[in-house]
């Protein structure tokens, strides 16, 4: 019996260990946090795996969006020795704008930063990061609006001498150096947001995030526009020997000869077939003014034979056009979802269009957050008058029609994509508000809140730093299917005509499938209708995944 | 019969109390009907804790005690509470004069308070080293490593084994006798001069009850802190206590040290209190309730100087009963009945033509002795750890 008592291998893990040894630390693990509990939980539900692989492709696609579709060569090398310039280069590299840069940089960084091991929690890791993520584009608008703002014409004697120094091309670091100091106030302001627990930690890592910010704003402050049909025609003259990405097709790209064409088909097939039709419409010309002259209608023959040599014209200057270019690369290129009425690639425009989706997704969520969660706290902790004043702003907010503010503001503001996100955002704060007042009310008469104050903590951390956590989940699941919402209005706006004008859009896609003639062009509709079908979905099963991963009745159930 | 006689009275005279609550009135919005009265929770409440010493404060549900330890750090959420009248003086200025600034250095950092319910009185989402050491280094200026240290110390000082690893754990993975001693920690990390100590074993089970306020005491005795104890558990304050608060109806009605007040009740309600303890030995079929004593006048006629016009207040006394009082004054008055012992009075001709000092009693166990003679059968123990500790901190 004495054996059953006292283990007989002592440095053997014991299988069950009493109350009185777990009270004793015997046996004691680490706890998980709450998060990271319910992200395991939610990791456990097959759809929401599913869901968030298609949210990371998304994210993924739109950070490298540049590098994986653009008709920019990713290597150029000349033939024959050049005299001015380099004899081998980069063009993609070259043509990246600064947003591109910080992408392409900063995710990287972010994620390792996230994912190694490191000694402070990861979520005050993630917290440094949206302040820091949010402070870089904050820079970069700030510095965009003022090269915007010099490069403007008619500006006085002392801007364009300003603008002469900035551009001088021996001195390189002068624009670098000039966007450090232009973004130095908003970097005074991010110091003091209590990020991080040290303030030098903080400012550590604001200096260096804004150096990285004026160097790639810097480095990009002049956009040069690029020929693509000039690298064409010098591949074509034997000139140079490109390499192009895995998508060679940029949003901008157009070309009016390559308009509609169907998925799958190689610019050499789509040439192709745009000659046989031409013949054929010569013939069915023809056919018509022979048919004119024997029924002896000279004016329908007249008719048909303007139109038979306009058609050839049309014809053999295609047919030259083709003949320049049959030999390049170019003509082997395959448009995989086809083009839209512009002539531009179907799937680079998806890709490229991620980063709009995703933008508007969590920029215009993240407004409404910030506002409804503020409003939503201070409604319920404080109860009463600010309440009850408050509340009325909240359902007069509700009652507006978001679609139709949407598309009265585009109207009449500038249609580009900040001003869409700050609409959306503006407008659809009440849920995050009501949520987040309902939690308060709840959390505000418990212990520990009680206890904060008898601590004297002061109030923005007894609402964000205490209350907010404990009550922020019905607020985090609603997030999820707003970010859902948000990309459907930015769709419907831009497949009223309404959204960006300078962006590719799923939207805008969509709204090309009915052709001018009232053809309905199958692949413009099933392949953008689907990307939007799956993001929104996916959002949506993330939205209930969490909701089933931390409601703690639902889980019981489940068990 | 002025101050200074009853200032004599204590062990050392002149000796300034820690906190001291004068008149104190607070009264609540009753959002039930327009225009209803304002519920009047305190009504006019005099005590004083001293450094050392433990004020145990008791009564029933609702009596007040609650809401005048909240006042003391005022915690009092204001609209629908409002302080009435009254001043309670900490370490000589008045609390209730102060802005929200001063309040949230005061709060934590020299008052600290612990809760009933420690199942509910931590933070569920986050480790507890992260909630003692957010207190730690809010009140004291230290480096988040030294707060750190000090966290681990003050958990291994409510007896918290291997209070290192604890530091990462959650409320959720403690029991709730560990949880209040995290509590005790979280309050006592910031080494405040006064604790509130609110029912701080009415939620645990009686071996733990007896183990966290033996803690309380030591901890109070090695760190020079006064105590407010509020409990409607006798058996607590016989063991605990130095001196007494008795209240009832936002008033107090008897106020002494802890031995005498045990010995001879003063005031028919606090004798209620008693009677209705059931004793071991007794056989009874039913148990004697307050009811049955207050209701009785001749509990009324036994308070020294009756015959004079010194009567026990109480709320229910039927009119014809009451004697004559001052007009156009309160009906109540804290009165000292004989030296050091106060007792809730109508306010008569009599009491008003004496006016007696406030209460104030220095009293802590181990100056007056032993403290056996008292003990009652309440089986008050002075932990001799403790009386030794106490001694050389006497002569200084």
């Amino acid at each position: 019996m004495a054996s059953a008592i006292a283990p007989a291998n002592p440095t053997a893990a014991p299988e069950a260990i009493s109350g009185i040894e777990a009270m004793r630390g015997v046996g004691a693990q680490r706890a998980r946090g709450f998060w990271a509990d319910a992200w395991n939980r939610v990791l456990r539900m097959r759809t929401a795996v599913m869901a968030l692989v298609w949210i990371g492709s998304v994210a993924v696609l739109a950070v490298l969006a540049p590098i994986i579709a653009n008709a920019q060569p990713l290597w150029l090398e000349h033939l024959q020795p050049v005299a001015r310039g380099d004899q081998a280069y980069s063009p993609l590299w070259r043509s990246l704008t600064a947003t591109d840069l910080l992408l392409l940089f900063g995710s990287p960084i972010a994620v390792l930063a996230m994912w190694l091991p490191m000694r402070t929690p990861r979520s005050q890791r993630l917290a440094a990061l949206i302040v820091l993520s949010v402070l870089s584009i904050l820079a970069a608008a700030a510095f965009q609006l003022f090269t915007g703002w010099i490069d403007a014409p008619g500006r006085s004697e002392r801007v364009v001498e300003l603008r002469s120094w900035m551009r001088t091309p021996s001195e390189w670091w002068r624009p670098i150096a000039l966007a450090y100091a232009l973004m130095l106030p908003l970097g005074a302001v991010a110091t003091l947001l209590p990020f991080t627990r040290s303030w030098w930690t903080r400012a550590l890592l604001v200096i260096a995030v804004l150096a990285g910010v004026a160097m790639a704003c810097g480095a990009r402050s002049t956009a040069s526009r690029t020929n693509y049909d000039a690298i064409v025609m010098s591949e074509a003259r034997g000139e140079i020997r490109t390499v192009s990405t895995l998508v060679p097709w940029s949003p901008d790209r157009t070309r009016s000869e390559l308009i509609l064409v169907p998925p799958l088909r190689t610019v050499a097939q789509a040439f192709d077939e745009k000659l046989e039709r031409l013949t054929e419409s010569v013939d069915r010309a023809k056919l018509a003014q022979a048919r004119a002259e024997a029924a002896g209608r000279r004016v329908d023959a007249m008719r048909a034979e303007d139109d038979q040599r306009q058609l050839a014209r049309q014809r053999s200057q295609l047919e030259t056009e083709w003949r320049r270019i049959e030999q390049t690369s170019f003509a082997g290129r395959r448009f995989i979802l086809g083009t839209d009425s512009n002539g531009v690639d179907v799937l680079s425009q998806i890709i490229w269009a991620c980063r709009l989706s995703l933008s508007v997704g969590f920029v215009s969520t993240g407004i409404a957050l910030l506002i409804g969660i503020t409003l939503g706290a201070l409604m319920g902790y404080f109860g009463g008058w600010v309440d009850l004043l408050l509340f009325r702003v909240v359902e007069i907010f509700m009652a507006m029609p978001v679609l139709f503010l949407l598309i009265v503001a585009a109207g009449v503001l500038p249609r580009n994509t900040y001003v869409m996100m700050a609409i959306i955002g503006c407008v659809s704060w009440t849920g995050a508000a009501r949520f987040t007042r309902a939690e308060f009310l709840k959390l505000r008469g418990q212990d520990f809140v009680q206890s904060c104050r008898a601590v004297g903590l002061p109030l923005p951390s007894i609402l964000f730093r205490h209350m907010l956590p404990n009550g922020v989940t019905p607020v985090l699941v609603d997030a999820s299917f707003a970010i859902a919402a948000a990309i459907l209005a930015e769709a419907t706006l831009s497949f009223l005509g309404l959204g960006p004008d300078d962006q590719a859009s799923w939207g805008k896609l969509l709204a090309s499938a009915t052709g001018q003639t009232g053809t309905f062009l199958w692949w413009l509709a099933i392949f953008p209708g689907m990307v939007i079908f799956l993001s929104v979905l996916s959002y949506n099963v993330l939205g209930g995944a969490l909701r089933d991963a931390i409601d703690p009745k639902l889980r019981k159930a489940a068990h | 019969m002025g101050a200074e006689p009853t200032r004599a009275h204590g062990s050392a005279a002149g000796e300034r109390p820690l906190l001291d609550v004068a008149d104190l009135a607070v009264s609540f919005d009753n959002t039930s009907a327009p225009g209803a009265p304002r519920v009047q929770a305190v009504a006019g409440v005099n005590m004083s804790v001293f450094t050392r010493q433990t004020l145990a404060v008791v009564g029933e549900s609702g009596c007040g005690k609650s809401v005048t330890a909240m006042s003391a750090m005022q915690l009092i959420p204001c609209p629908p509470g409002r302080y009435d009248r009254g001043t309670i003086l900490f370490e000589g200025r008045d609390i209730l004069s102060r802005s929200e600034r001063e309040m949230l250095d005061i709060r934590g950092g020299k008052i600290a308070m612990i809760f009933q319910e420690p199942m509910t009185s931590l933070n569920p989402v986050y480790t507890i080293g992260d909630q003692i050491m957010e207190a730690v280094l809010l009140h004291q200026k230290v480096t988040p490593r030294e707060a750190f240290d000090i966290s681990v110390k003050s958990l291994e000082d409510v007896g918290i084994p291997k209070a290192r690893e604890r530091m990462e754990a959650y409320p959720h993975q403690f029991s709730g006798g560990m949880r209040q001693r995290v509590m005790i920690a979280m309050a006592l990390a910031c080494r405040p001069r006064l604790l509130l100590a609110d029912e701080p074993t009415t939620a645990l089970d009686v071996t733990i009850q007896a183990q966290i306020l033996e803690l309380l005491k030591q901890l109070q005795e090695t760190r020079d802190m006064g105590m407010m104890l509020i409990t409607h558990n006798l058996g607590v304050v016989a063991e605990n206590a130095d001196v007494v608060c008795v209240m009832y109806a936002g008033r107090v009605v008897e106020y002494a040290r802890v031995f005498e007040l045990f010995d001879r009740p003063l005031h028919p309600y606090t004798r209620a209190l008693f009677a209705s303890i059931p004793g071991v030995r007794d056989s009874k079929h039913r148990l004697t309730t307050v009811d049955e004593v207050v209701n009785d006048p001749a509990q009324f006629r036994k308070l020294p100087g009756a015959d004079r016009g010194v009567v026990a207040w109480w709320p229910f006394m039927p009119a014809d009963a009451r004697p004559a009082l001052m007009p156009g004054r309160d009906e109540y008055a804290l009165h000292q009945i004989e030296p050091g012992r106060w007792v809730g009075c109508w306010r008569t001709e009599e009491i008003e033509g004496n006016p007696s000092p406030r209460p104030e009693l220095t009293f802590r166990r181990s100056s007056a002795g032993a403290g056996s003679d008292a003990a009652s059968g309440a089986g008050a123990a002075v932990p001799s750890a403790g009386a030794m500790r106490r001694s050389p901190a006497g002569t200084q």
